[in-house]
């Protein structure tokens, strides 16, 4: 579970601008969250203070119970990251950067191969398991940094537009891998602009506008809250200026 | 701690091996530059033996005006005067020629009528190089005390006067330079400029590529999202070019050796640096490749891309080629000044090349300033690697 609470980051001299601004939201395991927003709108951001990438300036970030700020280190070993920045290692096959991040988390031996193969069989990348990553599409290297965020068995999953700039296939096999996290009890994070995709997939979404969270719940009650037919008009209502006004700004 | 660093540690050097620019720019370049060095050695040393001994021609103007005698000693030191066609001076000035006389038409006269007679040595430095013109000019200058001197001798004879009596002191100089010596001559100065190049730039490439190229291949937010510690992750990031640099670094003078010894005789003339010498500059060079793979890593961390990184770091080659090359022309005139990092290795380097005396505890003093210098660069680069800095910003 993944609990974020007024979170803060500001930057500029004078802190002028607010990146993420007392953002709040839980994510529950076996549920995922979509975290939705129009660009510029801190998703990124939220999302790396979680990784544990950015300290934020105050709030607090809860893993599993842990707090993030206190022992960052424990966090991230219950966390999976995939982030929209991610590359990968041309020169290293797709199995060698499974057993390479495995390692971090420290598995071993048998334990690391039986895990490096079951993500390979997961996310079927047998095909290119022992293929060097150079010349690599962006589906097959897509599997590859989502290997590696799955590769420790993580009960937390947080993800940076997964299905971004994707094939259509690539994209179904992005949803089910997304839908199979959270049939495990997994609790799964994942920022979006895609309504479709968040419609579809989540079981509550956090809309977050101008770095503040402005509303929070499943889709349906978003769309009731709002008194729209689509979640697109709910979104538009939520993260439009009505919406940053109705929650304080 | 460990287990993270050491599993960047190997990752990294398999990634390195991989990358067949990175790897020829690693391991053959440095091992051709050795070779290439140990060829250049004794052909260098024997190419300044044989300029003091080729014949040279020197143009004379009024050279129907010269003695016989002198002539024929000119002759005995390789030198031929050759009547001057043209402008002297012109050619001269101009760097053509790197010597020439002007004879008056009195000289012969004066000489035969036992007074002084003087010529004109017309001279350009410059000419031919840096050993071109000088080498002519002393030759000149030994010929006319060679001839001076015999003539002299023939008045004193004349005179029934020893000749001893115009000689109270004869100096018979021997040089008593070993081969290892004389092949130092070189080495002194181009092995401690090649050593510090090699440590700089064997490390320079791939400490980019582990920092920079990383950040530009977007993999270092993942690996940065992983539970290793920042500390871990640059140890482990550094050991990998430390282990990467300490290759070139003894390849080059593996290279430089072996080359050296296969040379033949003929070529090298006993004048080959000994073994303890090379590898004792690999060992001196190790603590100062680990101190310059610590400023590599500080400064390429903070670049964004692998290009920013190349023309950022370049000032720290130019650093450290201006430091070894002060070591050459200004050596240590203190021991403490053997701790001075890249100056005092590169001066005991030196030393060790031209097998002479080595100043007392100068080996330890360049080894502690290395070492002291890499530990204020790791705990610097400990503080300065700083995830959020590190991803974010410029």
């Amino acid at each position: 579970m993944i609990e974020v609470r007024n979170l803060c980051k500001h930057y500029g001299r004078s802190g002028e601008v607010k990146a993420v601004d007392g953002a709040e939201f839980r994510c529950a395991d076996g549920e995922i969250t979509g975290l939705l927003g129009p660009n510029g709108a801190g998703k990124t951001t939220t999302l790396r203070i979680i990784a544990g990438l950015i300290r934020p300036q105050s709030g607090t970030v809860l893993v599993d119970g842990i707090d993030a700020s206190r022992d960052s280190a424990a966090a991230r070993a219950r966390l999976g990251v995939q982030s929209d920045m991610s590359g990968v290692y041309p020169r290293l096959t797709s199995r060698e950067q499974l057993r390479y991040y495995g390692r971090f988390y420290g598995l071993r031996g048998e334990a690391l191969e039986a895990r490096v193969r079951y993500v390979i069989g997961e996310l079927k990348m047998a095909d290119i398991a022992d293929r060097r990553a150079e010349g690599f599409s962006r589906g097959q290297r897509q599997k590859v940094i989502l290997g590696r965020a799955l590769v420790h068995d993580p009960p937390n999953v947080i993800m940076d537009e997964p299905t971004n700039g994707l094939d259509v296939l690539a994209v179904r096999d992005t949803r089910e891998t997304i839908r199979s996290l959270r049939s495990q009890g997994k609790c799964v994070l994942f920022s979006t602009h895609y309504m479709d995709e968040a419609e579809r997939l989540c079981d509550r979404i956090a809309i977050i506008a101008s770095g503040r969270i402005t509303a929070w719940g499943t889709p349906e009650e978003l769309k009731s809250r709002t008194g729209k037919d689509s979640l697109e008009d709910a979104f538009t209502a939520l993260a439009g200026p009505e919406g940053l006004e109705k929650s304080g700004h | 701690m460990g287990s993270g660093a050491a599993n960047i540690w190997m990752k990294e050097l398999r990634d390195t091996v991989r990358d067949r620019k990175t790897l020829v720019h690693a391991l053959a370049v440095p091992l051709a530059v050795g070779i290439a060095y140990a060829v250049l050695n004794p052909l260098l040393t024997a190419f300044m033996e044989s300029k003091a001994e080729k014949p040279i021609e020197v143009p004379v103007k009024g050279l129907e005006y010269a003695d016989p005698a002198f002539v024929e000693v000119c002759a005995r030191l390789g030198i031929t005067l050759v009547p001057c066609e043209g402008g002297m001076e012109e050619s001269i000035a101009s760097g053509e020629k790197p010597a020439g006389l002007v004879l008056p038409p009195d000289f012969s006269k004066k000489v035969a009528a036992e007074k002084t007679a003087s010529l004109d040595l017309l001279t350009n430095d410059t000419a031919g190089g840096l050993f071109g013109g000088k080498f002519s000019v002393k030759r000149l200058e030994l010929a006319l005390l060679a001839y001076s001197q015999t003539v002299a001798v023939k008045r004193l004879a004349v005179r029934k006067v020893d000749p001893a009596l115009l000689a109270p002191v004869r100096m018979d100089a021997r040089d008593l330079s070993s081969p290892a010596q004389r092949a130092g001559l070189f080495a002194a100065l181009m092995l401690p400029l090649l050593v510090a190049i090699v440590a700089a730039q064997g490390g320079m490439f791939i400490a980019i590529d582990v920092t920079a190229g990383e950040k530009e291949r977007g993999t270092l937010e993942a690996l940065l999202a992983t539970p290793a510690s920042d500390a871990e992750v640059f140890l482990g990031k550094l050991s990998a070019v430390f282990t990467m640099t300490s290759v070139p670094v003894a390849l080059t003078l593996a290279g430089f050796w072996i080359a050296g010894n296969l040379l033949p005789a003929s070529v090298t003339k006993g004048a080959v640096l000994p073994a303890g010498v090379v590898f004792g500059s690999i060992l001196l060079t190790l603590p100062l490749a680990l101190f310059l793979n610590v400023v590599l890593m500080i400064i390429s961390v903070r670049t964004r891309t692998f290009k920013d990184a190349q023309s950022t770091l370049m000032p720290v080659i130019f650093c450290v080629s201006a430091l070894a090359m002060a070591a050459a022309f200004a050596p240590p005139s203190s021991p403490f000044m053997f701790l001075i990092p890249i100056y005092g290795t590169s001066a005991v380097v030196g030393s060790l090349a031209l097998a002479g005396p080595m100043p007392e505890h100068a080996v330890l003093l360049s080894m502690a300033g290395s070492f002291a210098a890499s530990a204020v660069g790791i705990v610097l680069g400990l503080r300065l690697f700083n995830r959020e800095r590190l991803l974010y910003s410029a």
